[in-house]
């Protein structure tokens, strides 16, 4: 079993940024030695730059080591997780998740006699 | 018309679940109005549920009326639902000696009805995509006096079918999942309270219902 990568898609105006990173300090990351299988990889901002009246994006990738470990750390988010998010989901215009895997493996594809 | 009916059989701490299962079957043997019913011991690593899953196909006149199963030793409580089809599939329907799951689940409030729609018509494409899931059935609670909203049920030949393949498969983890969990924005719909119960299966129950 391989890796697993999630990113999450944050658009915010530029002078947010720095706010979610903070929370980000303050109530998600304190609690993931006790959710063991998940990493925090990647805090990416695109574009690199503030420009007049346009969002920015916060990227945020996460590793968790397996499948397994994926329930793991689904089963192991807490009240400082879901506060994060709520905090974050009034400072940010619009937010996605994506859930990754290995581009260079086949995808598994329906079943022929399904 | 049939009404079918799934209970988890909760047992007083230190009860001994091999005894309440004899008193159950013996029980439901002299039930009348069941046209089949199915009785299994939960296997470690069940989480939400009971000690026991009973299944039961009720005729519909005597649906309404609960079974009491109080006079079973050790008996504590039941947490079951009756539900209506939503869509089922055989692949083996004369499965015998498998393992049987149930997951019951609770829609949560505020759920958009568009993505409920989706959750449920995505739940029913794991077949598409797992050899290993051979019967199952998805339904939607029409009981009254309970918080759970669907029945989602499976027949395996082995329990390293769902250990396995069923928890392993991308289109589970990759795509399901993300119905199920509370950091998804949007597309989360079913409450972190699950049911998750599975035991013994001695001869297809969906096929029979």
């Amino acid at each position: 079993m391989s890796t697993i990568h999630i990113l999450d898609e944050i658009v915010l105006a530029p002078d947010a940024i720095a706010q979610v990173l903070q929370l980000l300090e303050e109530h998600y990351l304190p609690g993931l030695p006790a959710r063991q299988t998940l990493s925090l990889q990647q805090r990416w901002v695109s574009p690199p730059v503030q420009l007049e009246n346009q969002n920015n994006t916060l990227w945020l990738l996460w590793e968790v080591t397996d499948a397994y470990g994926y329930y793991t750390m689904r089963g192991t988010a807490d009240e400082g997780v879901m506060r994060f998010w709520a905090e974050v989901d009034q400072l940010c215009r619009e937010r996605r998740r994506h859930v990754m895997g290995d581009a260079t493996q086949p995808l598994p594809q329906p079943l022929e006699d399904a | 018309m049939s009404i079918c009916e799934t209970l988890q059989i909760h047992l007083k701490p230190g009860a001994d679940a091999a005894q309440a299962d004899a008193a159950i079957r013996s029980q439901l043997a002299g039930t009348t109005g069941l046209q089949s019913w199915h009785v299994g011991l939960n296997l470690e690593g069940c989480w939400g549920a009971g000690q026991l899953t009973v299944d039961l196909l009720r005729e519909a006149d005597s649906a309404d009326r609960p079974i009491d199963f109080s006079g079973v030793p050790g008996f504590e409580r039941t947490d079951g639902v009756q539900y209506q089809t939503i869509e089922q599939g055989l692949r083996e329907p004369d499965i015998q000696g498998g393992i049987w799951r149930t997951l019951m689940l609770q829609i949560r409030d505020g759920a958009a009805a568009e993505e409920v729609a989706k959750f449920e018509q995505e739940t029913l494409g794991m077949p598409r995509y797992m050899r290993g899931i051979r019967n199952w059935r998805l339904g939607r609670v029409t009981s009254p006096g309970t918080h759970w909203t669907h029945v989602w049920q499976q027949e395996y030949t082995t329990i390293n079918d769902l250990m396995g393949e069923y928890l392993l498969h991308p289109y589970h983890w990759g795509w399901v999942d993300r119905r199920f969990d509370p950091e998804f924005p949007e597309v989360w719909v079913v409450d972190t309270g699950l049911c998750h119960a599975f035991c013994p299966l001695e001869s297809t129950i969906v096929g029979r219902d």
